[in-house]
């Protein structure tokens, strides 16, 4: 466990003269042994297959730990950079604190409005207009109407798409899609702002137009989690580095420090953090059971229900001569008859 | 989790109106749509059944569009709310907002869909003035159309959750919707169904909801309270299953999507 003291001991903010002055402020991101498990796809198909499972043979699940003993703390204002490797957890730690995921153990405390730079476009409908889309999607981000129709005349500016927002998305180009989504996001005057590698589309005008932004933030004491491959951004926006690999926090401390510990190690090799191992889960006898007779008991009362009728439908009609041809012309003509009669009763009625 | 839903009404707001809208983009005929596919399936069953089998049922057209309305708003709904998480997947993933938002925009705008069409029996009442019963029963409808709003939301509810985490919900819900488009009297009036059957079928808490509509509109009699009431026992018992599902699969839409 001296490892994960080490962490928390690099976590605290006292490294960097940056964030000397921050220390006072209170954490906005708390995370005390978050795990996050997700279940592997070869067990999680079909209900009926699942019972049968059950049923014959010995059932089991299989779990994989994405992220596990994460424990960090983030204060307010500080920006603060997830590097490391593909498939080390960042973007599910990212979802984890955008409250789209869940933890599935441990306690993560998440204050103030969190707007993620990593939903550009989220709920945008191809058919609608540039200016339709900025309301849909501002409101799902958190927006009120009022707030993003105060605000709709400078998202557009900031888009530099006003010669195309009244036209249908469909027609825009990915660049003025991510010009339009990112443009959104921006507005969304945030407290935790989540920037995720997303951010890269557009050209090098808007994307340095998109950093002055970030910028700004945090000039205004919006507290940053910043994604990136490129480390080059870290050392621009980022007082503090976290660096992941499979799950698990590897290192923690000073922005420049981490990114060259990192491509130190990718350099020789070393990002090897133990590896989080799969899990095995062997259902209760008592669930198997459960589940088997619930599903053959729903099948059963319908199924049941519909052979019954359909087999003494059948006995009722049993003994009944089919009607042929002659027979329905006899029956049709009586019926003719009959309404001939009726109705010439009526005409002598009155 | 009802509580988020008011807080959130905004969202929920603009889900309804996007995909209403959506519906109608780009389409030369816009509204016309939505009157349409009921008005075919008046003409072809007013043919099949008045002048093949004969069934003799007065005012046909109208007796059927009762019933097949409101069994429409039910099907259509539940149907969206089962795709609801997939259709909206991208949002599920990248936007934290209350998931039960999902099934209730998709019941909302099916109700809009169910309004436009009773504008179709509007104008068979106008044309047929003979079949409208005006009376004091008239002030059951809301009770009605309260009933059969909360049995859909309660299905909805529970296939929304469920087709997040077995997609095979949306297959077995499309049998079960084909067993009770006939199982509901759409197509005659639950009073000749055999005794034996209608004890069975009871259960199913459009019967009391289409009967219901039907009494107090052609008849002007208060609608069966047994019926209504079997209904209003079925529809609570399934608020709270989907109440349970949907807090149990909740937090796992976008793991599962």
């Amino acid at each position: 466990m001296t490892d994960a003291n080490s962490i928390a001991d690099a976590t605290r903010p006292t490294e960097s003269i940056d964030s000397k002055s921050k220390m006072d402020c209170p954490a906005v991101i708390r995370a005390n042994g978050v795990g996050k498990r997700y279940e592997m796809h070869r067990h999680r198909s079909m209900l009926l297959h699942d019972a049968a499972k059950m049923a014959f043979s010995k059932y089991e699940k299989n779990y994989f730990w994405a992220l596990r003993n994460i424990d960090f703390e983030i204060r307010k204002g500080e920006s603060v950079a997830l590097i490391g490797p593909n498939g080390a957890g960042k973007s599910t730690l990212l979802s984890l604190i955008a409250k789209t995921v869940f933890p599935t153990e441990g306690s993560l405390t998440v204050e103030g409005r969190v707007s993620a730079l990593l939903e550009l476009g989220a709920g945008f409908h191809p058919h609608f207009t540039g200016r339709e889309n900025i309301l849909i999607n501002g409101i799902v981000m958190g927006l009120t109407k009022a707030e993003i129709e105060a605000r709709m005349d400078e998202i557009i500016a900031f888009s530099e798409l006003e010669k195309f927002i009244d036209e249908p998305i469909q027609n825009y180009s990915s660049g003025m899609l991510a010009r339009l989504g990112f443009s959104v996001a921006a507005s969304v005057d945030p407290e935790i702002l989540i920037v995720d590698e997303a951010l890269s589309v557009g050209d090098a005008a808007f994307q340095e137009k998109s950093f002055q932004r970030i910028l700004d933030f945090k000039r205004q004491g919006c507290t940053i989690l910043f994604v990136t491959h490129a480390l080059g951004n870290v050392s621009r926006f980022c007082d503090r580095a976290l660096l992941l690999s499979h799950g698990q926090i590897l290192e923690a401390g000073p922005a420049q420090d981490i990114c060259d510990n990192y491509e130190a190690r990718v350099r020789e090799g070393r990002l090897d953090a133990p590896r989080l191992p799969y899990e095995t889960q062997v259902l209760p006898l008592w669930k198997r059971v459960a589940a088997i007779l619930t599903i053959l008991s729903m099948m059963g009362v319908v199924i049941g229900a519909g052979i019954y009728f359909v087999l003494s439908s059948m006995k009722e009609t049993a003994g009944m001569p089919e009607p042929n041809a002659i027979q329905r012309i006899k029956r049709l003509n009586e019926n003719n008859n009959n309404k001939n009669n009726d109705s010439d009763a009526l005409e002598r009625a009155p | 989790m009802f509580a988020e839903l008011i807080k959130k009404r905004e969202v929920l707001d603009v889900l309804v109106q996007k995909d209403f809208k959506a519906r109608y983009k780009d389409k030369a005929l816009g509204r016309f749509w939505s009157l349409a596919d009921p008005l075919v399936m008046v003409i072809v069953f007013t043919i099949v059944f008045e002048y093949i089998f004969k069934t003799g049922q007065p005012y046909f057209p109208i007796f059927l569009l009762l019933g097949l309305t409101p069994y429409r708003f039910f099907t259509n709904s539940v149907n969206a709310a089962a795709g609801s998480g997939l259709d909206n997947a991208q949002l599920v993933k990248k936007v934290a907002f209350p998931r039960i938002i999902l099934p209730f925009a998709s019941v909302l705008s099916h109700m809009r869909h169910f309004f436009i069409e009773l504008l179709l029996v509007l104008g068979l009442f106008l044309y047929f003035p003979a079949a409208f019963h005006l009376s004091i029963n008239l002030l059951w409808l809301p009770l009605v159309f309260a009933l059969q709003c909360l049995f859909i939301q309660s299905v909805a509810m529970i296939v929304a959750a469920l087709n997040v985490r077995y997609r095979d919900t949306q297959y077995m819900l499309n049998s079960v919707l084909l067993i009770l488009y006939w199982m509901t009297p759409l197509f005659y009036s639950f009073s000749i169904v055999p005794r034996k059957l209608a004890l069975f079928l009871q259960w199913n808490p459009m019967v009391g909801v289409v009967e219901g509509y039907r009494a107090i509109l052609l008849k002007g009699a208060p609608p069966s309270f047994q019926l209504l009431g079997v209904a209003a026992i079925t529809s609570t018992l399934l608020l709270f299953i989907g109440t349970y599902v949907f807090k149990k699969y909740e937090k796992l839409f976008a793991d599962y999507l």
